[in-house]
């Protein structure tokens, strides 16, 4: 009995130590606004440039800001995360909408309290949020399809991989290609990669075996297209098969490079992160109401990839 | 004069015993450890936050823990007759999906849709138990396939797209609704407590429960069903899965086939910081109700206290092993004392 009391004393004891540490710099900026980004898949590395965007933002305007989200895109979770949030009474909420109606409810429960609640990087048109700050995915979308007609013309074989199924923002991003590329001569298959990047390569390598005659594949996502890029290069097939798609993770950077990918488009993942910031603060302080910000951005390809590489390691592309 | 006070030291001595009993009393039970680090952790967030101790955040955490924590309860009662469901993630995806689906497609009313879900709730609970007591395989491996299983059938299902937009219905305020300030999930989250607190530590079969975990063999030479009883309580962790999407579905108003991922370890995490014996016998459904509690705790704390994504996971899994190590210390303690 002693023991585990005790023990149970030494635990609140450290944890009350760890956390004084941790929140130092909270307590240090309290008279300032303190906003939270939230993000549907926090664990991978696409977001690295969106925390970069926001840590700049934060410090050029002198306010508290913390990243956070489920590992694994869950909307109960993130809702619950969000939830805490307006509780907490956050000067202001940034968050994912992966869902065209799981996040009404809460986002109209911010609003009511008077909390400014803005979506990043993925919308659903249909919510109360006061605008949105990313990439018009359906265009975007659009764009890949015409990317994948300047390598392959007016007819093909090719797969596009998609790590979350049901995901809106990249849902709209496989109808803006579909919509093109319906108009010609193409078959399309659709491939669930999941976000964990070994199994994502396994499932196109699979893929591969079971349909040698692809003529490529493209990701929707950053996970999705990272592994695209490994497998050309663990198959050996750069040149016969092609890969490129979403987002500038080192990898698919690195490949590009290399001449496994061809291309990948850019969302300017650093801009999200800065731009909410911004609209946040700029609500907070003098009322501006938040704007649509379209932060979709242009093709990385050979030409110019190594002029966007360094700035990628860095975490700003 | 001398003799009298003496008398006065000696009757408080006897009062003092009496309290001290009654404390030791308190502290035997099996839910103490779990209860005071509950207690412990709730000062540490009301000194680090002044948002954490009000009444809407109490509610909140309730509502965040019911989704894990209704199924914890089910979980308890399955892991104290000796057996795992790592299914249940798959099964709250999928029923929800065949909800959505029956209501959206076949414009069957969503409360005989949830009926009907249920009752596949009672299938997938046999199916598993059956595979589980007939065969002998080790339920862990059984229930890790029916989990690929079913979530594979939710895919399929919905053809890996989410469902919404589903027509209003009062069944949306019965489940996830608000009654004044309290959410309805978290009142369901009691009452399936209330209702796992009389099946496992009120009724007969609660105690063929502890029987078949405790000394399987042993439970048998007495006449107890132990396969029978195992295969009951498959049923109510498939059940409890259920019933926990239909107040997610009442809350959300969605439905997302890959929701629940990852919630197996998590609802087996809840039990066993609430002290139930990962090797069967022991477990009781407060002790989880308070394990459940501790887990939201610690996630709502830290969002309240503004810490990173990464660093909530790293701090809720060492809320689970200190927790456990608290717990395990407590019962060696107790088990010292009554040998």
């Amino acid at each position: 009995m002693k023991r585990g009391l005790i023990c149970a004393l030494i635990f609140t004891f450290s944890l009350a130590l760890l956390f004084g540490g941790l929140s130092a710099e909270v307590v240090q900026a309290e008279e300032d606004y303190s906003f939270t980004l939230v993000a549907h898949s926090s664990a991978i590395a696409f977001w690295r440039p969106v925390q970069r965007g926001m840590e700049d933002a934060a410090d050029q305007l002198g306010v508290e800001v913390t990243f956070t989200g489920p590992a694994e895109m869950d909307h109960a979770e993130q809702v619950s995360i969000i939830e805490s949030l307006i509780i907490g009474e956050e000067d202001g909420i940034a968050t994912t909408l992966t869902d065209p109606s799981a996040y009404d409810g809460i986002v109209r429960e911010a609003l009511d309290d008077g909390i400014p609640i803005v979506a990043f990087n993925a919308d659903a048109p249909d919510n109360d949020r006061m605008a949105f700050i990313g990439q018009d995915e359906f265009s975007a979308g659009q764009e890949l399809a015409y990317e994948i007609m300047e390598y392959l013309g007016e007819e093909g074989n090719i797969v596009l991989t998609t790590e979350a199924p049901g995901h809106t923002a990249l849902e709209e991003r496989i109808d803006g290609a579909e919509s093109v590329l319906e108009d010609y001569d193409y078959e399309i298959d659709l491939l669930d990669t999941t976000t964990d990047l070994t199994t994502a390569l396994e499932t196109i390598m699979d893929y591969y075996e079971g349909n040698p005659d692809v003529d490529g594949w493209f990701g929707v996502s950053a996970t999705a297209t990272e592994a695209g890029v490994h497998a050309v290069e663990h198959l050996g097939v750069a040149g016969e098969v092609l890969a490129g798609g979403f987002d500038l993770t080192p990898d698919t950077l690195a490949g590009i490079q290399d001449g496994y990918a061809q291309f990948t488009i850019d969302q300017h993942p650093y801009l999200q992160g800065y731009y909410a910031v911004h609209a946040l603060y700029l609500y907070n302080e003098y009322g501006i109401q938040p704007v649509d910000i379209d932060t979709g951005g242009g093709i990385i390809d050979a030409d110019n990839v190594d002029l966007v590489i360094d700035l990628a390691d860095d975490g700003y592309r | 004069m001398a003799n009298s006070t003496s008398e006065e030291s000696l009757q408080d001595k006897k009062t003092r015993q009496k309290e001290n009993s009654r404390l030791k009393e308190l502290a035997t039970k099996p839910e103490f450890g779990i209860f005071i680090a509950l207690i412990l952790l709730s000062i540490f967030f009301s000194i680090m936050t002044g948002r954490f101790f009000t009444v809407r955040n109490f509610f909140g955490v309730l509502r965040q823990t019911s989704t894990i924590g209704i199924m914890a309860i089910a979980m308890t009662i399955l892991i104290t007759s000796q057996e795992f469901d790592l299914s249940v993630g798959s099964v709250y995806a999928l029923n929800a999906v065949i909800a959505g689906l029956l209501v959206r497609d076949l414009g069957i009313n969503i409360w005989f849709a949830a009926v009907i879900c249920l009752g596949v709730a009672v299938v997938i609970g046999i199916i598993n138990g059956l595979i589980t007591v007939k065969f002998g395989i080790p339920s862990f491996i059984v229930t890790l396939g029916t989990m690929m299983l079913f979530r594979g059938f939710a895919l399929v299902l919905s053809d890996g797209w989410p469902i919404s937009g589903l027509p209003d219905s009062s069944f949306y305020r019965v489940f996830g609704g608000r009654v004044w300030m309290i959410p309805m999930q978290a009142v369901w989250f009691v009452i399936i407590a209330i209702i796992g607190y009389i099946i496992l530590q009120k009724s007969k079969f609660g105690y063929k429960v502890y029987a078949t975990g405790g000394n399987r063999e042993a439970a048998e030479l007495s006449g107890i069903n132990t396969d029978r009883v195992k295969i009951i309580g498959f049923i109510l962790t498939a059940g409890a899965a259920t019933i926990s999407a239909l107040t997610a579905l009442g809350y959300l108003g969605s439905i997302s086939p890959t929701q629940g991922e990852g919630f197996e370890l998590m609802v087996i995490a809840a039990s066993v910081v609430g002290g139930t014996n990962l090797f069967g016998g022991a477990g009781t459904i407060l002790g989880t109700f308070l394990g459940a509690s501790i887990i939201g705790v610690v996630r709502n704390g830290l969002v309240l206290m503004g810490t990173g994504a990464y660093w909530q996971r790293a701090m809720i899994g060492l809320v689970i092993v200190v927790a456990v190590i608290v717990n395990v210390q407590i019962a060696k303690q107790r088990k010292q004392r009554s040998t």
